[in-house]
């Protein structure tokens, strides 16, 4: 059977590490960051949910609101005496809370940056200030133990919790529910409140101090952080535990929701930012930072992220444009021209000669294709190719072999051709996959210039560098089957104490007749 | 279908089939006059093809020997004429495919050529006493006593090589070329003239313009000459056109002579332009062309290949049709080893599957004798050799199994030239529903270090599904096998399934080969040189080994039994065949045969064995004495054997020696690329007949026309009678949902009563509509009688016998007794639906009853 030119097959070998996802992709997909120096530990980042996405910066004694689009201050709120925490917008971006060392949480206008509200009643300082849902009610979690929730307008405390044993680092209120606050501890609980009651609805035990709690929108599921594991939970199902992830290796401190709740984010003091999907819990991304973080932030529309760390390092990215292929405007074909011949029907008896559309192949292929192999050759050794993409001069030269055209492809190479092949097979033959055929090549180029040796200066240095490479390489191999051996020693002396072991407690083994014997 | 050789056994004669596998390509093709079909010999048939169809539509049988030319009859354009290696030219009637007249020669016939002069009509190519040498010689195929051909020798010394000799224009000259020489004879004037060319060149072919006085000829260098005034030794003229670099191996002219047509071992068809340098080429064409003809109306051209494949390629080009034989190699390494990977059969289409082109596998349909597909496994361009004397290493398939459900296809490829590093490839396909093919899932590059020489699939208990847990074993001369199974590689971004190596197994040092799984797949035995291991292939641990010290050569073969026989293993090496009971590892019997294959029918316990000497024996692995003995089945030697299962009822089951037969067939592969098989004498006459017409370019006459429209009424009154069955399916469809819906779940009676009287009535009328016209007639004083009963009612009794009867009915679709036609009237009459409701009314109750269970 005729076929079209099959195209030289270039092998991809599995590699080690990261998979290339859409996820990767698209988390990569991030400017260098802006990284601004503050004077203490940015403790928390809260983004406006409702345009243009203003995002406030909790640190020592003051709240920052920066701009999404400049990354520049907008506010600096200072109105603090002593450290300050958990700067949070009310949903609809005109109010912020913060609590602080000082036991007292300051509501704030954020377009004017003046005090409204001060809400006394804490005795420890208070790590959580957070709004409720309609928007007339916040509450607070303090180092007393406490938890309570305020009235905004009458400034009065609506209810208090006294149930937890140690401080409540943690909270958020439910967007399901005007009533629904979810607290974490560090008696290791995770605690849901219903407002118009007075106690806990539920409590789960995260095994650790809790220190971020995130709730889904649609109030069912809850995670919680602590330790070094987050834990999934389902309300609904009273607290039932479904997952647990545990990707950090140091106590993970913040959870965030990104792309639209379809990805949650949590960062650790390893340094670490961890990205999950939402529907198999599996990380899809792992975005490094350099110091310890504390405190994490996404914009609603993904288009910022924003870390901050123990050291006081705020490290904010921007999503780059996505990069649309510029189109090339198509010149408008004449209507003469544009109908021409495509609406002629032939008549019977005529002798209809189709239009081919030309395959593209890349330039090896061509060349490959009108056995021109010594071009095809220098095509698959360009730069790029060299640098970047190894497997590409690798897959042509294994062609040549086959079709035993690398000889006359090999020969007659000027200087710098014959040190663009020999350094190229310096620089793979260490890879396994490439060894085969770079020995081969190697010796056919050792074959066809040795008499040449000594003329140039450029390519002596090239054989010279190959064969401290080889030299090398011989001497890696050399280590590596010593260690083998010393394993394997190290292996079967295991292997014949199990056995012995085996031997002692059953009977030898005996063959059991297969299903099919036993029927007949 | 010839017969290579027969044996007698008891009263029955058992004879060797050659099932398939004669060459298409040997015989130059021919068109017919109108272009529609394309003639091509088939070892002693000719097989006639349709060019727009590419269906086979007609075989014609007649010749003893094999065809070796076909040309059109100048004197009728709708006659064929062949002739063969059995000393005679047959005139066929193909259209209808008759045998005409039989004529007959002295001498075995090579060639045939038309010539259109007024006493002689043929020329032909006719092997002459001299050893390897022939002669040309012109025949009349005038009808005379007993049809001996009187032959005129024309030129003598041809070769044996139809393509070296050629007819000039309007038949003026003959001509031939002999190795470097170039003899023309007119035969006008009864002159010679020689050409030579220089030394060491060699002419390969010749072929004449239609017209003009032009030869063309082929040169072993790949070079095409044109001579002009050839008749004239002083004054001859020649171009040279050099495009191949390898031997042009055919030419040929179009029908007025403006193009010529060459092909050789590059697999590239060249149309080179007549009187200049224009050429336009068809390459990658998949195998060197052997012959090339060109069609009447010049708008195609049968292009033949050396693997057996004859493509139809239009002008400009594109291919129209391929029709294809058994794919043979015609590599000097295919020659060598023409089926590195054996044969099996492919679970899911029951086709035979072996080697096929270079680095192809092709699926064989045994049963209805046709190529289903060739498989790219390498996916790699042929390239053909610089020379001929130095060919280029090709990657070829060694290995190859289907798991038990045919879903997964596990291949190795293999490719050493002997001076590089070998490439050893190991792939695994899946079977796509969409495409219908196989579909690469993994390819693992260096799966061993040495070749791989074994690959076996894990079989299960349930081959009909789909196996969720697939495992394959590979073993190489590296002294390791590999288990290989199938895991899920599912992320949320993709899903997906491949192939890993599950674990390796070694042996102290020894090289690994044959592998084999138990009927259930609990057991993996593999032979390390002479010593069987058996394994347990979940966690790979050695169980047991077994050592035949009598027999210490390497285990070629090692099969387990099937069904009865599941608890044995047959292990053969040059020594010797042994079987061992695997229930108390020992030796159950041995015999010293030199088996050179060994098969398992994969539907009973039987298993073949093979000798070096050719000789079968067919045995099950329980008994030592073997149940059919067949010596010397075949005069060369037999490299692989496969048992197909039957898809329909085979003939065997009465057989006395054949009966081992009855549930697959087993089939055979010689080194000269024959497959074989066992039959019963008398079997080759049940050839299924082709009986599709050909449609001839006749002009309409008054007759055609006649006969014409009495065919369509023919087929009308058949196409009424579908129809009527038609509709009393779709009646009876409600009364099936009413039998089978449960009795719990339906409605109350009094709904089910309408349509279920109403399903009857429809269906009596579509089926009775144009017999009850006729009935109506004839019954008309009856029909008054019965209709003053129906309308009377008065007694339930009565009309309860009527709907009995009808339910009845229901039951059995063919209604054609009396009782239904009473019923019929009765319908007819009760036509109103008010009717309908009335009777219902006063018959609920007993409906109720009888709707009971």
């Amino acid at each position: 059977m005729a076929t079209t030119f099959k195209r030289t097959l270039v092998r991809q070998y599995p590699q080690s590490g990261e998979k290339i996802t859409t996820d990767t992709l698209y988390w990569k997909n991030l400017e260098v960051p802006v990284t601004k120096k503050e004077y203490g530990a940015i403790t928390h980042i809260d983004f406006c949910p409702v345009e243009p996405h203003y995002f406030a910066v909790t640190n020592s004694t003051r709240v920052q609101v920066y701009s999404p689009i400049s990354l520049q201050i907008l506010k600096s709120i200072s109105r603090f005496k002593e450290v300050t925490y958990s700067g949070s917008f009310r949903n609809d971006g005109k109010l912020l809370v913060a609590g602080g060392d000082e036991g007292i949480i300051r509501l704030f206008d954020v377009s004017g940056k003046t005090l409204l509200r001060v809400f006394k009643g804490h005795q420890r300082p208070v790590h959580v200030t957070k709004f409720l849902m309609d928007r007339l009610h916040l509450f607070s979690g303090a180092d007393d133990n406490s938890v309570r929730v305020w009235d905004i307008p009458t400034e009065k405390e609506v209810v208090v919790y006294e149930e937890n044993k140690d401080y409540v680092r943690s909270g958020i209120a439910s967007c399901a529910s005007q009533d629904i606050i979810l607290t974490g501890s560090y008696d290791h609980t995770v605690k849901l409140f219903d407002t118009r009651i007075s106690e806990s609805v539920m409590t789960v035990d995260h095994g650790h101090p809790v220190e971020s709690v995130l709730m889904f929108p649609s109030g069912g599921i809850f995670l919680s952080a602590g330790g070094n594991v987050v834990k999934v939970w389902d309300a609904l199902s009273g607290g039932k535990l479904l997952t647990t992830l545990c990707h950090h290796h140091k106590t993970v401190t913040c959870l965030t929701f990104c792309s639209n709740y379809q990805r949650f984010m949590s960062g650790g003091l390893d340094r670490h930012v961890k990205i999950y999907d939402v529907s198999s819990y599996q990380v899809v991304h792992t975005l490094d930072y350099p110091g310890a973080v504390i405190s994490l932030g996404s914009a609603p529309d993904d288009s910022l992220v924003v870390v901050g760390t123990a050291e006081g390092l705020l490290s904010i990215q921007k999503r780059k444009p996505d990069g649309e292929p510029v189109k090339m405007k198509k010149k408008p074909v004449s209507f003469r021209y544009a109908l021409k011949g495509k609406t002629y029907i032939p008549n019977k008896g005529d002798h209809v000669v189709e239009h081919k559309r030309r395959e593209h192949l890349a330039k090896y292929d061509k060349y490959f294709k009108r056995f021109e192999h010594s071009k095809a050759l220098d095509a698959a050794l360009s730069p790029i190719n060299r640098r970047t993409k190894p497997e590409i001069p690798m897959s042509v030269l294994q062609e040549l072999i086959r079709r035993s055209g690398i000889r006359a492809a090999l020969a007659g190479y000027s200087e710098t051709q014959q040190t663009i092949i020999i350094k190229f097979i310096q620089r793979n033959i260490s890879n396994p996959n490439y060894l085969p055929v770079l020995l081969d090549v190697a010796n056919l180029v050792l074959d066809l210039y040795s008499d040449q040796l000594g003329q140039s200066s450029m390519v002596d240095k090239a054989v010279q560098e190959l064969k401290e490479a080889v030299d090398m390489e011989v001497k890696y191999m050399k280590t590596l089957y010593e260690m083998i051996g010393m394993m394997d020693t190290l292996f079967s002396a295991s292997a014949h104490t199990d056995q012995s072991l085996l031997n002692g407690q059953a009977s030898p083994v005996n063959l059991t007749p297969s299903a099919a014997a036993q029927n007949t | 279908m010839a017969t290579s050789m027969s044996s007698t056994l008891d009263e029955e004669q058992v004879k060797v089939l050659l099932k398939s596998g004669a060459s298409l390509v040997k015989t130059k093709p021919s068109f017919s006059f109108d272009s529609k079909c394309l003639f091509c010999g088939f070892g002693c048939l000719v097989k006639v093809f349709s060019t727009s169809s590419g269906e086979c539509i007609r075989e014609l049988r007649g010749h003893e020997g094999q065809v070796t030319g076909l040309i059109i009859n100048p004197k009728n354009r709708l006659q064929l004429l062949s002739c063969s290696l059995d000393k005679t030219v047959i005139q066929w009637d193909y259209s209808d495919g008759v045998l005409l007249k039989r004529f007959w020669a002295s001498a075995p016939l090579l060639a045939i050529y038309p010539l259109d002069s007024s006493e002689n009509d043929v020329l032909c190519l006719q092997q002459s006493p001299k050893k390897g040498l022939s002669e040309l010689v012109a025949f009349s195929l005038s009808p005379t006593p007993r049809n001996k051909l009187a032959a005129r020798t024309l030129l003598q010394h041809c070769t044996q090589d139809s393509r070296q000799c050629a007819v000039g224009a309007r038949g003026e000259y003959v001509v031939r070329v002999n190795d470097r020489e170039l003899v023309v004879k007119s035969i006008m004037k009864d002159k010679f003239a020689k050409h030579l060319l220089e030394r060491d060149k060699k002419f390969t072919c010749v072929t004449c313009h239609p017209d003009d006085y032009c030869i063309a000829t082929g040169t072993k260098e790949g070079k095409i000459f044109f001579w002009w005034n050839f008749l004239n030794p002083k004054k001859v003229v020649n171009t040279v056109n050099h495009w191949h670099a390898l031997p042009v191996l055919d030419l040929c002219f179009s029908l007025e002579g403006s193009y010529l047509l060459s092909g050789g071992h590059e697999c590239v068809l060249v149309k080179w332009q007549y009187n200049s340098t224009q050429k336009d080429f068809k390459p990658r064409l998949g195998a060197p062309i052997n012959h090339v003809n060109c069609s009447r109306d010049n708008t195609m051209y049968a292009v033949c290949h050396d693997d057996n494949v004859i493509h139809l390629i239009s002008s400009n080009f594109d291919i129209l049709q391929v029709y294809q034989g058994l794919t043979k190699g015609q590599l000097i390494s295919q020659v060598n080893d023409p089926i590195p990977m054996g044969m099996m059969c492919d679970p899911k289409t029951k086709s035979l599957v072996m080697n096929g082109k270079p680095g192809h596998i092709q699926f064989y349909s045994v049963h209805q004798d046709k190529q289903l597909f060739n498989l790219d496994i390498v996916c790699q361009n042929y390239i053909s050799p610089e020379n001929l004397q130095k060919p280029t290493t090709v990657t070829e398939v060694v290995c190859a199994d289907f798991d038990s459900s045919g879903y997964w296809l596990a291949t190795v490829e293999y490719w050493d030239d002997g001076v590089m590093t070998p490439e050893i490839r190991l792939k695994f396909w899946e079977f796509s529903e969409q495409s219908q093919s196989y579909v690469l899932n993994t390819t693992v590059e260096r799966a061993h270090e040495k070749r791989i020489l074994n690959l076996r699939s894990r079989p299960t208990l349930l081959p009909s599904r789909k196996d969720p847990h697939p495992m394959m074993v590979t073993s190489s001369s590296d002294g390791k096998f590999k288990m290989w199974s199938l895991v899920d590689d599912t992320d949320i971004h993709r899903s997906n399934q491949k192939w890993s190596c599950e674990s390796v197994g070694f042996y102290r040092d020894l090289p690994a080969g044959e592998t084999a799984f138990s009927e259930d797949g609990s057991l993996l035995a593999v032979a390390f040189n002479s010593t069987i291991t058996l394994w347990d292939p979940t966690n790979n641990l050695l169980k047991r080994t077994l050592i035949d010290n009598l027999k210490d050569k390497p285990i070629r073969h090692l099969k387990f039994g099937n069904h009865g026989c599941a608890h044995l293993l047959v292990s053969a090496n040059q020594k010797g065949m042994t079987v061992w009971n695997l229930l108390s590892c020992t030796v159950l019997w041995s015999v010293g045969l030199k088996c050179s294959v060994l098969v398992e029918d994969p539907c009973s316990d039987i298993m073949a064995v093979i000798t070096n000497q050719s000789d079968l024996h067919v045995f099950k692995p329980s008994e030592p004495s073997p149940i059919y003995s067949h010596n010397a089945i075949c005069s060369c030697d037999i490299i692989s054997a496969v048992f197909i299962p039957h898809t329909q009822k085979s003939q065997f089951e009465s057989s006395r020696s054949l009966s081992w037969q009855s549930s697959s067939q087993l089939y055979f592969f010689t080194r000269d690329q024959d497959l074989l098989t066992l039959s019963l004498q008398g079997d080759e006459a049940d050839e299924k007949k082709n009986v599709v017409s050909i449609e001839q370019n006749v002009p309409q006459t008054a007759l055609s026309l006649l006969m014409a429209g009495k065919k369509k009424s023919i087929e009308q009154s058949g196409t009424q009678s579908e129809l009527t069955s038609s509709g009393s399916r779709r009646s009876t469809s409600f009364l099936k949902e009413l039998l089978v819906t449960a009795p719990h779940v339906q409605p109350p009676v009094t709904f089910l009563c309408k349509p279920f009287i109403q399903a009857l009535l429809t269906r009596k009328k579509s089926s009775k509509t144009d017999v009850d016209k006729d009935e109506e007639e004839d019954s008309d004083s009856e029909e008054t009688e019965d209709e003053s009963e129906s309308t009377d009612l008065d007694s339930d009794m009565e009309v309860d016998q009527q709907n009995q009867s009808k339910l009845k009915t229901s039951s059995d679709t063919q209604s054609t007794n009396t009782v239904v036609q009473r019923i019929k009237r009765e319908d007819s009459s009760l036509s109103d639906e008010e009717t309908v409701n009335t009777i219902l009314k006063m018959n609920v109750d007993w409906f109720s009853n009888c709707l009971k269970p």
